[in-house]
């Protein structure tokens, strides 16, 4: 069953390029996208639930709230049932900082960090973490 | 061979002594004197051996002597007369010198008689002063105090160190030198120190303060240590003024947080600069792997547009990392104040930002400047030229016009300007990215860096730059600079010119 996707990213230009890799990639179903951490939280948790768990890819510097605090948000949701989805997001950014890696470690959602561009090992590798 | 007398046995003891010796029998009269004495009383060798005793003392000290002798007589022991002074005798050759002596009962064949031992008491008072002399040339402020608590000598540098006059501090209380709410406990500390203390630095551990004599609290190093004297146990009170020490290490302390703050400062911006230079680059990268492999595809129709866009996003790279340049050589770059047209600089940044959309947005002015304002002329237009641009960027399109709202006006030496427009404003929760480096607020901010230049700027002259919050459509910045002073030949030229 393809895998939906959703890209969250404030830059036009690297939605236009993930969702384009993405496209002629086996294996991705339906690419959303979202222009910032608003518009994919009220998107996201308002919307139908599909029937696979989608893939989110989440830039993190972002205007007014940040990648983290996208899913920090997205996690309370969740936690407090006011968002009754869950999702397996991956970051997607051009920050290589450990302090970053760090961050999304301690997070449940979050199963994988990668950074721009992303090419066909980095796909590869996502792949792997959605059928573990 | 006769056998020697007692006395002459004792006098040729007397004689070999370093130490000015009368041998004075009951009737007054100099039975004996040794070389010494006669050194020191000018007489030639043997002179003064039965002469009355008074021909050495002074006219004026006669009757005092007359009690001495009665006095002594009355009760004959040992004892010592003339070391706190006014003991003097009269030479041979007629010169007042001052003694000190020591008297002792003997007898001699039989006979009651005195020994008198003197000491010429100038030679102390010579040796008092080279210790004097000593202590003046220490570096450091010499205090001594007796168990009263009085100054008996305070050297050079503590008159001086504490603002007092040569003398003046002498038979004062050492509270005078103590700040008045430690006067209590100081008292208590003297006391437990006269009862056995042992040299050692003074508070140990606490900071201390002495009493300038205007009042003045300073910092001070202190150290103690007991000393025996004639009059008695005294403490002598090493004392370092460490004003400036303090100084020296409130300077340093601060130029170390001075030099965090800047490292922070390089930390966050290499971050961000390696975060936010490398982000068009990943756009490039990415959007040239997408024209190959659609060209390997033999997929077209987008190829033309991606490298459009890849050439775009690259030449904005460039034009970025030279505005991060910019910015972390602001603050570094020499300052030239000149006389400014403030009305003239806005109209000028306002046309080159509007020439390509005229009609786009209204500008509006109000300047109440009395004439020209002196301050760095590049700079201000950088900062106008973020501030209009931004204006300009932020339109909101449910409205009929944008307008962009210029005031400017002289505040007792100081310019204040708002920028303001009726655009979308700045939402709350982003306000505090404004000023920072990368900071952007929305899809349309530009790569984040023109405001943190524009503070950067408005810092370095001394000014200030801020977001008016209490405004509810649109936006508003406020900055203020302060009037400069026009470098001397900016001035010789204009007053030649008129």
């Amino acid at each position: 069953m393809p895998i939906p996707v959703i890209v969250v990213d404030d830059e036009p230009t690297d939605r236009y390029i993930v969702k384009r890799k993405l496209s002629r990639t086996p294996g991705f179903g339906e690419i959303g996208e979202a222009r910032d951490g608003e518009e994919f939280l009220s998107s996201y948790c308002g919307g139908p639930a599909p029937d696979t768990p989608p893939l989110v890819l989440m830039d993190i510097n972002m205007p007014r709230r940040d990648g983290f605090q996208v899913i920090e948000e997205l996690e309370r949701r969740i936690g407090s049932g006011a968002c009754h989805r869950t999702a397996m997001v991956v970051m997607l950014t051009s920050s290589d900082r450990p302090e970053d890696k760090e961050r999304a470690r301690a997070f449940n959602l979050v199963k994988g960090f990668f950074t721009k561009p992303l090419d066909d090992a980095d796909i590869d590798t996502i792949r792997e973490l959605m059928s573990a | 061979m006769r056998e020697m007398t007692e006395f002459e046995t004792y006098c040729h003891a007397l004689d070999v002594s370093p130490v000015a010796m009368l041998v004075i029998g009951r009737d007054d009269c100099i039975r004996h004197s040794n070389p010494a004495a006669d050194t020191l009383f000018r007489y030639p060798r043997g002179a003064l051996g039965g002469r009355p005793f008074e021909v050495l003392v002074p006219d004026e000290l006669r009757d005092l002597h007359r009690r001495h002798v009665a006095a002594f007589r009355k009760a004959p022991r040992a004892r010592q007369i003339g070391a706190t002074g006014g003991l003097a005798c009269k030479t041979g050759t007629g010169e007042i010198v001052s003694l000190e002596i020591g008297l002792e009962p003997v007898s001699i064949d039989g006979q009651q008689c005195i020994v008198l031992a003197a000491t010429d008491s100038h030679e102390r008072v010579e040796k008092d002063r080279d210790t004097r002399r000593l202590l003046d040339a220490s570096a450091s402020a010499m205090l001594m105090v007796d168990r009263t608590g009085t100054i008996v000598f305070a050297n050079k540098v503590a008159t001086r160190t504490f603002g007092y006059v040569p003398g003046e501090m002498v038979g004062k209380p050492i509270d005078m030198l103590v700040p008045e709410r430690l006067h209590e406990a100081h008292r208590g500390h003297i006391r437990g120190y006269f009862g056995g203390g042992v040299a050692r630095p003074m508070g140990l551990g606490r900071e201390l303060h002495a009493r300038h004599r205007t009042g003045r609290e300073f910092p001070v190093e202190v150290g103690l240590t007991p000393i025996e004297t004639p009059e008695g146990t005294m403490v002598m009170a090493t004392l370092v003024d460490l004003t400036a020490h303090v100084a020296a290490e409130r300077a340093l302390s601060e130029k170390v947080s001075e030099l965090d703050l800047l490292n922070e400062q390089l930390r966050s911006f290499a971050y961000s600069a390696s975060h936010d230079l490398k982000a068009p680059l990943a756009s490039v990268s990415g959007l040239m792997r997408l024209c190959l492999d659609d060209m390997r595809a033999g997929d077209t129709a987008e190829v033309m547009q991606n490298l459009h866009l890849a050439r775009d996003i690259a030449d904005d790279g460039v034009n970025r990392v030279e505005k991060s340049l910019g910015l972390a050589l602001a603050g570094h770059q020499e300052h030239m104040p000149e006389p400014v047209a403030v009305e003239a600089l806005v109209a000028e940044v306002w046309r080159e930002l509007t020439w390509s959309n005229q009609g786009r947005a209204r500008l509006v002015t109000d300047m109440s400047l009395g004439g020209p304002f002196v301050t760095d002329r590049p700079a201000l237009r950088v900062i106008l030229d973020t501030l209009l641009s931004n204006a300009v960027r932020f339109r909101d399109e449910a409205k009929a016009e944008h307008v962009v709202t210029v005031t400017a006006s002289d505040e007792s030496g100081w310019l204040l300007v708002h920028v303001s427009d009726n655009g979308v404003g700045v939402p709350e929760e982003s306000r505090h990215l404004l000023f920072k480096m990368f900071g952007r607020i929305s899809e349309r901010s530009g790569g984040g860096l023109g405001l943190a230049l524009a503070k950067k700027l408005v810092d370095r002259l001394g000014g200030e730059i801020r977001y008016v919050d209490s405004r509810r459509d649109g936006a508003e910045f406020a900055f203020t600079l302060p009037m400069a002073r026009e470098p001397e030949n900016a001035h010789s030229s204009d007053s030649r010119r008129r």
